[in-house]
């Protein structure tokens, strides 16, 4: 039985090349395609694949708050991140998602099926150009070993999410579209964080998503808030 | 005004560094798995195809570290 995979990119380019390549290989069977983090909960709702090669970059929710709010519903599936980047803060932030792979999106045919392979039989995987950077990077003993939201750790992954989510300026109602929640849980979801966190209003939660880094302002309301 | 300036002069290149990587990296990722799949197809000119895909690897990677010079991943905290 081959495993389901669900392909996520907004680029048609990337999911034709993976498609084909996946169409080669007799362990995997691409069952469906998704521009968008939205959609990709959607479909593992509806289709449960087994596995989910996702970009990191995604347009809107992104690949690994998509990742995150996927495996809150179903942590059986596996997903394997995707990624131009290939800096430390991305990977940590794959593999606190809850990937079990991260995977260059220069990587060669075969090292993208090896890392399918890896992940599909239980393992995990990392490209091993951004391996080796960790490694190094834990040798010399400065990779951070708390995440810059340290602040911020009495909140939930989902709480985490909408605070963001908040700080970027979205409303709730924008909010619950992309999080599939009602409007009202979202506001619900504010207040709670406020409680917690002991600010007053959504200027304070900004404030507080900004000064940990969870969020950056655009370079442009950056310099006028400098 | 100089300031205005300043604040714009930043926010284009920001967006230069953006469509860098996300709308011309993705296209050369793309093209090198058409090259990869073209390659299985066409083992005779694989020694070709390969030395393309190098080419295209330099490229990607050029292009992989200005745009993150310009716009840094949004993974990457601020500050740092």
């Amino acid at each position: 039985m081959p495993y389901d995979v669900l392909l996520v990119d907004d680029h048609k380019i990337m999911r034709d090349g993976i498609k084909a390549i996946l169409g080669r290989v007799e362990e995997f069977r691409v069952v469906g395609e998704a521009e968008t983090g939205t959609d990709a909960v959607q479909f593992v709702k509806s289709h449960k694949p087994d596995m989910v090669l996702m970009d990191i970059g995604l347009p809107g929710l992104n690949g690994v708050e998509t990742t995150a709010e996927i495996l809150r519903h179903h942590p059986e599936c596996r997903v394997v991140i995707l990624s131009m980047y290939d800096d430390e803060h991305s990977v940590v932030s794959a593999i606190r998602s809850g990937a079990r792979g991260f995977i260059l999106k220069r990587a060669s045919d075969t090292d993208l099926v090896d890392a399918l392979r890896i992940v599909a039989r239980g393992g995990s995987y990392l490209s091993p150009q951004v391996s080796d950077r960790l490694l190094l990077r834990i040798q010399k003993g400065d990779l951070e070993s708390k995440p810059a939201t340290a602040a911020l750790e009495i909140l939930s992954p989902r709480e985490l999410q909408v605070l963001r989510m908040v700080a970027e300026g979205k409303t709730s109602k924008e909010i619950a579209v992309m999080l599939d929640l009602r409007e009202q849980t979202v506001r619900s979801y504010r207040k709670t964080m406020m409680k917690k966190l002991g600010v007053n209003n959504v200027a304070g939660l900004t404030q507080l998503a900004l000064s940990t880094g969870l969020t950056q302002l655009p370079r442009g309301q950056q310099a006028i808030a400098e | 005004m100089k300031r205005a300036n300043a604040v714009e002069l930043r926010d284009q290149i920001e967006r230069a560094g953006k469509t860098l990587h996300d709308d011309v990296a993705p296209l050369l990722a793309g093209a090198g798995l058409q090259l990869q799949l073209l390659r299985m197809d066409h083992p005779n000119a694989a020694a070709q195809v390969s030395e393309i895909l190098i080419t295209l690897e330099d490229a990607m990677d050029r292009i992989r570290k200005l745009s993150q010079q310009l716009a840094p991943s949004p993974f990457t905290p601020r500050g740092s």
